[in-house]
């Protein structure tokens, strides 16, 4: 990733690139891997791209962010455990393991997905990717370029010097005031009079703030009006764009004139000797004309707004082309609707771990319901066990200190005044009713209606989805837990996401994004879709790669994605050859 | 002995007594409560899966009964004005009793509705948002209306101690119009629900 | 309370009574206006740090995300700060605990229930509140209020961190996110008591200013104060029983297994939830409906103030007498119907979305006729600059900037773009944190001899404002970029992108900014306290000003006025009037009949028979008269 670099991060960065390249000098870098494997930069490369694109919406290297910080956690925990709690964090800690109860409540009682679908040479080489980045990046075989550049939290003694410097300044700087105040009022109260003539002092102070503000606007606009987006990647975008130009226009007008004379008034009216006020109460003509254009501006930017908003919400297109995107605590994933055209039923009741999206496939419903019972045997199972742990958590309790027997405490709170219990009693409702709404969509007719297949050939992607351009698509969201907002800025486009709620934004994209590479030259531009509306701890971090293609380009990629649910073997899967050599990745911390 | 203060808005002949506004300011910010409600049950009906289901008949007995509780209140009121305290108390005790009827009637209507399988909460089936905007909006209506019943059960009280008079009748005011504004909301919220169906 | 015929609406003013007061009945348990103004003030103030602190806690994270600072885990515990650096799910927490506290807790209580409280008895004419208990109730529903929602902060789950707009279902579902939780239901029981205290408060302005005003102050010789803070009052009234009523829903979501809001769900780590046929759009719907006005409750205020502040100071009427009253009547009315433009990406019907568009963008016009009265005010006007002044000055120039970026935001389509981005986080900053601030601060200096018989070090207050104003707009005008650039609001860091790597810099910029900012208050703060007890004894009148309130004398009078309550004979704004020697005329002195004066009507019969009904019946044509005329009394 890249950053900016300030004066004191690019010290910071030589320091470091001499670091490393010291360690790449010596092959310093990791030599052998928790995993058992041999340390191979074609892994680590595999397993950075697995990383980025499952474990970087919530982890981080060096610093915490939904979840722990996974430097060196190779060196706290071994590699089977790991393995069992990428795989399925929920049911390695109903297993009891003590590690991974205590992992879950120390950060908050945040839950991980389960990575179901990872295979153990993909969890490898995620794990050697790690174990790679922690040691500095760089291979044993010294033959790669770092691959990584650790930006470490800074040095916390400068950080303790700075703070010092700053609140001794602070409380200088407010000592002098303060003796300067002291100053001008004994000063004046001796005098009798103000030594100040604080009235011009202010006015001609109103007049400079006028000009050096006006002159920090301009300045604004220039400097940081280069960093706002581009052109719109998308046609009604473009015509979106105009609209806030106009309103730009109209707007900066206003700014400009009446901040002008509030400043020029207040200086030029100031109460000085011999000047006076005048008695002017009102004008009932000049109020007339300052409401009438107004009004006529406002009216040609709402008859703007209605047209460019009517294009935007009512697009005769819609339903052409459909994409799903599913937004849920933190992350995006897209279904394609496949061969027949069609996206397949969903509901939220279908959602398991090889089922995500919850789409209605007649198997995956049936096979779900004993796992269901199953985990109302295991909660029953959990619920008459409380006592003993209750017991359990008494007996341990002697020795701990501060965050963990806070913690420990309140584990024994909650058994004891019921909590524990009917939290686990509504988990079992809930997977009661589950049971019940899948059994009554699976009887007769209801099964035909809502089984009807089409979601079979559904394809299911995550991380980067391709789109072709000049084709009008309909992104049709859907939310599993609580409200997000799908936010594409290059497209102008933003819809919440809402549980229970369909949503859908249509559009049409009109340039690659490789055309837009070339025509910002910025050879890593991407189109993204973030999240706008606060759904947690993760709500920062989640993000979706839009590739614009090429009608060729995209039949290519679609081709080439196999569908979630058929039985057929994946068809081979052609991917890019990743130009990370070229490439200066910043991991951010 | 009642002394009688010089008011100083004696100029102003048209003012109004500042509790009895204020009183009607409250009715104000309660209505606005009940249609904020019920216009959210307008929306959430118009967004379609809504369970349609005949209102028991406890309901409209109750209304009929809040409706003959405040004839009794106004009867109440009345006689105060007329300095009447006997008749003072049997309209205020009436009342009382009606009040009490319509709380018992409610109640029995929640119970009928269980038996229809209309939860205020149900999990189980679900999608039965219109029964729980039911037993909500005549919940909280039944909370205000307990209120009204606590400022009666005062007035029964003042009555017994013979404060309630021609010359006194602030208190007594005040409980009337907030009575009948409690029968009229519940007489709304009725035809709401019958017609909003 | 006595039960008199022709009853007397002070609870205990009657002259000639005794009435000993304790320490607790004076201070603490106050029913006179005066003193729970100043408690409303306090609080608000101590609130106002405890917000201001919170969002330099959080500017730190945005400027140094990769930096610990090891003082915050010395502060805020291992939990909520591991290593230095704030967690993320309680950086949450401080965002929505900063938003509730700033837009409730200070700009709604401190500014209305401050000068609400002070200055309508005051200015109308009135001894006191027409329920004085109401009053006192109104104060400690609020200081319930903020105990709760101040001790939220310090629970162990932490406190509720779905926004201040706390959106189900993440609000609802403690297992969406910790603050959910406790935290959350502390949030609605803290937010429960202070619309009990709004509407108590607001009440008692509604029934004070139609019901008590003295003699000779028709509604159109009311000070544009108290248009403002009466406007305000209505807003409060008939806005804040939404929100409650959408809260009781919310509770009964989250406590009792409804499913208003929710519906569809699985929760990583819980399952399938079995809610079903529940909408969390209804949600938005109720909480702007009253989230809109609210705005307005916190604004108009403000104006109110600085219309009075800019007349005083200017030696000058206030421009457009009857247009501003029009303009503020305009304002409430609108701010009733544009409630969606905060939801146009909700995927709302688009029909409904223009609806909104058209009425957001049309209530720019008041807000633009009351901008150019200020103008026209100051112009050739005598300014005085009194630290009130400029801060009035200093809210219409906060007022233009962020009013304009609202027109951006008022237009659907562009609305796509910028909606909960830092463009949005810039204007609604401006006009709340910046403008409504300002006329706080003014009404403060302003009123500070008639709360506390002193007045404020002006020195200190030149540097307050300039040190204010300067890092306010700093802070807040890069936001605009930061917004267009795409990035979104409430994100705990900018690295989710390699091109909001850019913001960088300007992140400490404004976080520098912020922290100046943050510390001049301090020199407010220190200025209003010590001039409690420290400043310079002020005369009665020190910024001669027409309004009734400076005709009262400070000492804390119960009844404000010792003798009868003055009459009024003209409206506020006679400031360097032709023809007189003063540059003011109080409302008192007598007009000797020649006098052009601003109002439309000037008689003084009555205008309806004489009602020979004494007892307290109400006509209802009285009140419609009471309410809607411009009649003289």
């Amino acid at each position: 990733m890249h950053r900016p670099l300030s004066g004191k991060l690019k010290k910071l960065l030589f320091i470091t690139s001499a670091f490393l390249l010291f360690n790449l000098v010596n092959a310093a870098a990791i030599k052998e891997s928790i995993s058992g494997k041999a340390i191979d930069d074609a892994t680590i490369t595999a397993g950075k791209t697995l990383f980025e694109g499952k474990c970087q919406s919530c982890h981080a290297l060096n610093n915490k962010l939904v979840g722990p910080a996974l430097k060196d956690v190779h060196k706290r925990r071994s590699y089977e455990w790991l393995t069992k709690w990428i795989k399925n964090n929920e049911a390695f800690r109903k297993s009891g393991d003590k590690d991974a109860i205590d992992l879950f409540e120390k950060n908050n009682k945040l839950v991980m997905t389960n990575f179901t679908d990872l295979k153990d040479d993909e969890i490898a080489s995620i794990v050697m990717y790690i174990e790679d980045a922690s040691a500095g990046g760089g291979s044993a075989s010294g033959a790669a370029a770092p691959t990584v550049i650790e930006t470490s939290p800074l040095d916390q003694n400068v950080v303790s010097k700075v703070n010092w410097v700053l609140i001794l300044l602070f409380v200088l700087v407010a000592i002098i005031l303060f003796m300067i105040v002291k100053i001008i009022d004994q000063v004046s109260l001796i005098r009798g009079k103000d030594i100040i003539k604080w009235n011009s002092v202010n006015a001609i102070i109103c007049l400079v703030f006028m000009v050096v503000g006006f002159i920090a606007c301009g300045w604004e606009f220039y400097a940081h009006g280069k960093l706002t987006l581009p052109e719109a990647g998308t046609e009604h975008g473009r015509k979106l764009d105009q609209m806030f130009n106009i309103t730009l226009f109209f707007t900066g007008i206003v700014f400009v004139i009446t901040e002008f004379l509030l400043f020029w008034f207040a200086y030029k009216y100031r109460a000085r000797k011999g000047h006076t006020a005048y008695y002017y109460s009102h004008n009932n003509k000049i109020e007339a004309i300052w409401t009438l254009i107004p009004a006529i501006v406002l009216t040609i930017l709402v008859i703007g707004g209605l047209k460019t908003w009517n294009g935007i919400t009512n697009n005769p297109e819609r339903d052409k082309f459909n994409v799903e995107i599913f937004g849920y605590q933190f992350g995006w994933t897209a279904r394609y609707p496949g061969g027949d055209g069609k996206l397949g039923k969903t509901n939220w009741n279908l959602i398991s771990n090889d089922n995500l999206l919850g789409v209605a496939i007649k198997d995956k419903a049936e096979q779900l319901i004993p796992l269901l019972e199953q985990d109302i045997k295991d909660l029953e199972i959990l619920k008459k066990g409380l006592p003993q742990k209750l017991e359990e958590l008494k007996t341990t309790l002697g020795g701990l200190v501060d965050e963990e027997r806070k913690m420990h405490l309140s584990k024994i709170a909650e058994i004891e005044d019921g909590t524990a219990v009917t939290d686990i009693e509504k988990t079992i409702t809930n997977r009661k009713i589950q049971i019940s709404r899948i059994k009554v969509s699976l009887e007769n007719e209801n099964a035909n209606v809502f089984y009807d297949n089409t979601g079979l050939d559904d394809i299911i992607v995550n991380n980067e989805i391709h789109i072709p351009v000049n084709k009008t698509v309909t992104f049709k969201f859907r939310g599993r837990d609580v409200i997000h907002s799908a936010y594409i800025p290059m497209f102008r486009s933003q819809i919440n996401v809402v549980p229970g709620l369909n949503t859908e934004v249509v559009f049409k994209a009109i340039e690659t994004t490789k055309d837009k590479k070339a025509k910002l030259q910025k050879p890593d531009f991407e189109y993204w879709l973030l999240c706008a509306k606060i759904c947690g701890a993760g709500h920062f971090n989640m993000k979706l790669k839009i590739v614009v293609d090429t009608e060729a380009d995209y039949n290519k990629w679609i081709a080439s994605q196999a569908g979630a649910f058929t039985k057929q073997p994946e068809a081979p899967v052609e991917k890019e050859i990743q130009k990370d050599s070229t490439q200066k990745s910043v991991v951010i911390n | 002995m009642i002394v009688v203060q010089k008011s100083e808005y004696e100029f102003d002949t048209k003012r109004v007594n500042p509790k009895i506004f204020a009183m009607w300011l409250v009715i104000v910010a309660i209505v606005m409560l009940f249609a904020g409600l019920t216009s959210a049950y307008i929306v959430r009906m118009g967004e379609g899966n809504w369970y349609k289901f005949t209102l028991p008949v406890q309901f409209l007995y109750s209304t009929i009964v809040i409706i003959f509780s405040s004839i009794t209140m106004w009867w109440a009121y009345r006689s105060a004005k007329n300095d009447d305290i006997n008749q003072v108390k049997i309209g205020l005790i009436t009342t009382f009793i009606l009040a009490l009827g319509f709380c018992y009637l409610q109640y029995l209507g929640w119970k009928a509705m269980n038996a229809m399988d209309l939860f205020f909460a149900d999990d189980i089936h679900g999608d039965k948002v219109s029964a729980s905007f039911i037993y909500a909006l005549s919940g909280l209506h039944l909370a205000h209306m307990l209120g009204g019943v606590l400022f009666l059960f005062i007035q029964i009280i003042r009555a017994f101690r013979h404060r309630i008079h021609k010359k006194n009748l602030l208190s007594t005011n005040m409980c009337n119009t907030y009575w009948h504004f409690v029968g009229i909301l519940w007489v709304y919220l009725f035809l709401f629900f019958y017609f909003a169906h | 309370m006595s039960q008199t015929a022709t009853h007397n609406a002070q609870g205990h003013d009657d002259h000639g009574h005794h009435h000993k007061e304790n320490f607790i009945t004076k201070y603490v348990f106050s029913q006179d206006h005066k003193m729970i103004s100043k408690q409303f003030l306090i609080t608000g103030i101590i609130m106002g740090c405890f917000g201001m602190l919170m969002s330099i806690l959080f500017r730190l994270q945005l400027a140094w995300p990769d930096s610990s600072f090891p003082i915050l885990e010395t502060l805020l515990g291992s939990k909520w700060a591991p290593g230095g650096k704030l967690d993320s799910s309680f950086y949450m927490g401080l965002v929505t605990i900063h938003g509730t506290i700033m837009v409730f807790f200070v700009l709604t209580a401190g500014l209305s229930g401050t000068f609400s409280n002070l200055l309508i008895p005051l200015q109308v004419g009135a001894r006191d509140m027409a329920s004085p208990f109401m009053n006192m109730l109104s104060y400690w529903f609020f200081f319930a209020s903020s105990v709760v929602l101040t001790a939220s902060v310090f629970i162990e789950s932490g406190p509720a961190a779905g926004g201040w707009t706390v959106y189900p279902p993440l609000s609802a579902l403690p297992k969406a996110m910790p603050g959910s939780g406790l935290g959350m239901t502390m949030w609605l029981i803290a937010m429960i008591l202070f619309i009990g205290s709004a509407l108590l408060g607001g009440i008692n302005y509604i029934t004070t200013v139609l019901n008590m005003r003295t003699k000779g102050m028709s509604m159109n010789r009311m000070p544009l104060t108290i248009w403002a803070f009466f406007f305000t009052a209505i807003l409060g009234l008939l806005s804040f029983p939404v929100l409650l009523g959408g809260s009781l829903l919310l509770v009964f979501d989250r406590s009792f297994g409804t499913s208003f809001y929710l519906s569809d769900i699985f929760l990583n780590g819980e399952g399938a939830l079995a809610n079903s046929g529940g909408s969390p759009i209804l949600f938005q719907h109720l909480f702007w409906f009253l989230g809109h006005p609210e705005v307005y409750i916190i604004i108009l205020p403000a104006l109110g103030i600085t219309s009075e502040i800019i007349a005083v100071n200017a030696r000058k009427p206030i421009f457009g007498y009857t247009a501003m009253v029009i303009s503020i009547i305009g304002i409430a009315f609108l701010s009733f119907i544009v409630w969606g433009h905060h939801m146009f990406i909700t995927g709302m019907n688009p029909l409904l979305g223009l609806v909104f568009m058209v009425f957001t963008l049309i209530i720019a016009v008041p807000s633009a006729v009351k901008t150019f009265n200020y103008l026209a005010t100051l112009w050739r006007g005598n300014i005085q600059f009194t630290p009130a002044m400029l801060f009035a000055i200093g809210l219409v120039s906060f007022f233009i900037s962020g009013g304009l970026t609202g027109i951006f935001l008022g237009n659907a389509a562009i609305d796509i773009q910028l909606h909960d981005t830092y463009f949005v986080v810039a204007h609604f900053h401006l006009v709340m944190g910046c403008a409504a601030i300002f006329g706080m601060m003014a009404g403060i200096y302003h009123w500070y001899p008639r709360l506390y018989g002193r007045t404020m070090n002006k020195t200190l207050g030149y540097m307050h404002f300039w040190l204010t104003f300067v890092s306010a707009y700093m802070v807040f005008f890069p936001m605009h970029f930061i917004g267009l650039a795409g990035v979104p609001r409430r994100y705990y860091q900018f690295s989710v992108l390699p091109e909001f790597g850019v913001w960088d810099d300007v992140n400490i910029l404004i976080t520098m900014a912020a922290i100046l900012g943050a510390t001049a208050q301090l020199l407010f703060l220190y200025n209003f306290f010590s001039s409690i007890f420290f400043g310079k004894k002020s005369d009665q009148n020190p910024w001669k000003s027409n309004t009734l309130e400076w005709t009262a004398p400070v000492e804390r009078l119960h009844g404000n006025w010792p003798g009868a309550i003055p009459t009024v004979h003209r409206w506020p704004y006679d400031y360097s009037k032709p023809g007189y020697e003063d540059d003011f005329i109080p409302q008192t002195v007598p007009d000797d009949g020649n006098e052009e004066e601003i109002a439309h009507q000037h008689t003084t019969a009555p205008i309806m028979p004489e009602s020979t009904d004494k007892s307290e019946v109400v006509h209802f044509s009285a009140l419609l008269s009471r309410w809607f005329g411009f009649r003289n009394s």
